[in-house]
């Protein structure tokens, strides 16, 4: 019980540190005084300028390791694969590569990417249940399935970027994401979008518990599996679009973070979709800060940063407990 | 609960269950028994909504099953599958709640009504003590219980168990198998399982359907129908049938 609260404090507290941090940071270094202060006299003129570049890339950073944590935690509960993460099994380079079509041929369309980039995370996803499930869903077959739809529509961005590469690709990068030029509109629909999906997965821990069961189990308890799986993976598919579309590709983080969860505040999802979330946003920001500061003024993205820092992490965790996952 | 003319396949077409027409009696305990392959698993598969069949219908309480809504058949019969799965760390209670699932609104807490009868479904099964152990920590006979404790939280009239003895020691089995006896006599729940054991089943149960290669060879009261040559036809097995004033009837097998 200790453990939840002290993990759960733990997470808030870095979180509101190295947010602030981050503001304050980097080619215009200010105090916390001066910043805040600023914010709310708006006269400082450097504050104005960190409310403009720097405090929307901070949101962004924040949400989207919300939205993939969450999106990693839900693809678990319903693959029941510990494996199954956005970035793994293409979910996110089909929101991309669609997001990336759509830039090119329509860019008056912009502001609609978080749709066309979900409807191309949902056929991804769609694509990898169809052609995994064989009377059951096999977790290995799910996997390599996944790692297949990913390589081809990571495939199809990379070739559609090579094509025209100056042109307007500012939105979406193919395999790093940076996180510069973002502006408030794009803040505006990651926040919109992100708080419903992130709301909405709340409302569906307790049946990410429930799949934890053997479906003719739950079938026999009056449960209506797949309705339950359906929109749960319709929530995750949009978390992880929503993501993609607005703060480009990033791997990984939907697998570390909800095992990290695992580790620390158990399988409970009631518990572990909330620490996912705020793990997740933690992740992200810290992951961006030290990309832009470690090497300034060159910038590292900051999915490579966390790439560094979340593997190693990972397996000194895993190390350390055996539970994993389920059964 | 009546089963007409059911006719079965999986996706491979081979037929699994022919034409299977019989009836289950309310009150009783019904053993399934028969070789591997006999599709004693998939007739329950079937009584319990699990499988579909091709052909033929089972009626409960007047009603085909399957144009009951899932929460009305789960509140009228529960089912123990032989593998069972939870995740980790999943205390023995909060598996026994899953029985309650039935019963509840979508997005409302657990009531008194759930607590008490979670309690009764503990009680019955000797888990009392065991409510707050993770299910990992527990022997194989008392997770098979746990499993029994959650169907019964289901407060059904009917409990169907597939293979409840399988893989557990000789004293488990028979806790399981008394168990259950004391589940149908003393809460007057109908019951039917598949056993492999025939001693067991001839032990244990009111009836019994006797099953080979997917059709019926006989069903009826254990005394009235378990004969060396039923177990010829149905096992190939040569046997001799014992009736002992102490014992009760018994089988020992002697050889093909």
């Amino acid at each position: 019980m200790y453990k939840k609260l002290i993990s759960f404090i733990a997470v808030l507290g870095l979180l509101l540190f190295v947010s602030l941090y981050s503001m304050i940071t980097g080619s215009i270094e200010i105090s916390l005084r001066e910043l805040i202060t600023g914010l709310f006299t708006g006269t400082n003129e450097n504050v104005e300028i960190i409310k403009d570049l720097r405090l929307p890339r901070i949101i962004i950073a924040l949400f989207a390791g919300a939205c993939l944590s969450v999106s990693g935690v839900l693809l678990q509960a319903v693959l029941r694969n510990p494996l199954a993460e956005p970035g793994i099994i293409g979910v996110s380079s089909g929101a991309g590569f669609v997001s990336i079509v759509m830039i090119t041929f329509f860019p008056t369309l912009y502001f609609y990417t978080p749709l066309f980039s979900f409807i191309g995370g949902a056929a991804a996803f769609l694509l990898v249940y169809l052609f995994a499930w064989k009377s059951g869903l096999d977790p290995l077959r799910m996997i390599l399935i996944g790692v297949a739809i990913n390589a081809l529509f990571t495939g199809l961005s990379q070739l559609l970027s090579a094509q025209n590469a100056s042109s307007l690709m500012s939105g979406i990068s193919v395999d790093a994401s940076t996180l510069t030029m973002k502006t408030w509109d794009d803040v505006g629909i990651i926040v919109l979008y992100g708080t419903i999906g992130l709301l909405l997965s709340l409302l569906l821990y307790a049946w990410c518990n429930h799949l934890g069961l053997k479906d003719k189990t739950l079938r026999n308890l009056g449960f209506q599996v797949n309705r339950a799986r359906f929109t749960i993976s319709v929530v995750a598919v949009l978390l992880a679009s929503i993501a993609t579309a607005i703060a480009g590709m990033f791997t990984f983080v939907g697998l570390l973070v909800p095992h990290i969860g695992r580790v620390l505040v158990g399988n409970d999802h009631k518990v572990l979709i909330p620490f996912s979330a705020l793990a997740g946003a933690l992740l992200i920001v810290t992951a961006d800060t030290l990309g832009r500061t470690i090497m300034a003024p060159i910038e590292i993205p900051a999915s490579i940063i966390m790439a560094v820092i979340g593997g190693p992490f990972l397996i000194f965790l895993l190390r350390k407990s055996d539970r994993i996952y389920g059964n | 609960m009546e089963i007409k003319d059911i006719t079965f396949a999986y996706q491979d077409k081979v037929v699994r269950l022919h034409g299977i027409e019989t009836g289950i009696t309310p009150g009783k305990i019904t053993t399934i028994l028969g070789p591997n392959g006999s599709g004693k698993s998939t007739l329950l598969g079937v009584l319990t909504n699990n499988l579909a069949p091709q052909k033929g219908k089972v009626i409960l309480d007047g009603k085909v099953i399957k144009q009951y809504k899932p929460k009305e058949l789960a509140k009228k019969l529960g089912v123990v599958h032989q593998q069972n799965s939870a995740p980790s760390g999943m205390t023995v209670e909060k598996l026994v709640y899953y029985g309650r699932l039935p019963h509840k609104q979508a997005f409302t807490q657990h009531g008194d009504k759930d607590a008490e009868k979670v309690a009764w479904a503990l009680e019955r099964t000797g888990l009392i003590e065991k409510r707050h152990a993770p299910l990992d920590n527990l022997s194989g006979g008392q997770q098979q219980r746990a499993w029994i404790a959650m169907a019964l939280a289901q407060d059904t009239p009917y409990l169907f168990l597939d293979e409840p003895t399988a893989n557990l020691d000789i004293f488990y089995q028979y806790e399981i198998l008394e168990l259950v006896k004391e589940l149908c006599k003393e809460e007057g729940l109908t019951i039917v399982m598949v056993l492999h054991d025939i001693n067991q089943a001839v032990q244990y149960s009111h009836e019994i359907i006797a099953m080979k290669n997917g059709r019926i060879i006989s069903h009826g009261n254990p005394r009235d129908i378990v004969t060396r040559q039923l177990m010829q036809d149905v096992y190939g097995v040569n046997v001799v049938v014992k009736d002992d004033p102490e014992l009760g009837m018994y089988i020992v097998p002697i050889g093909i």
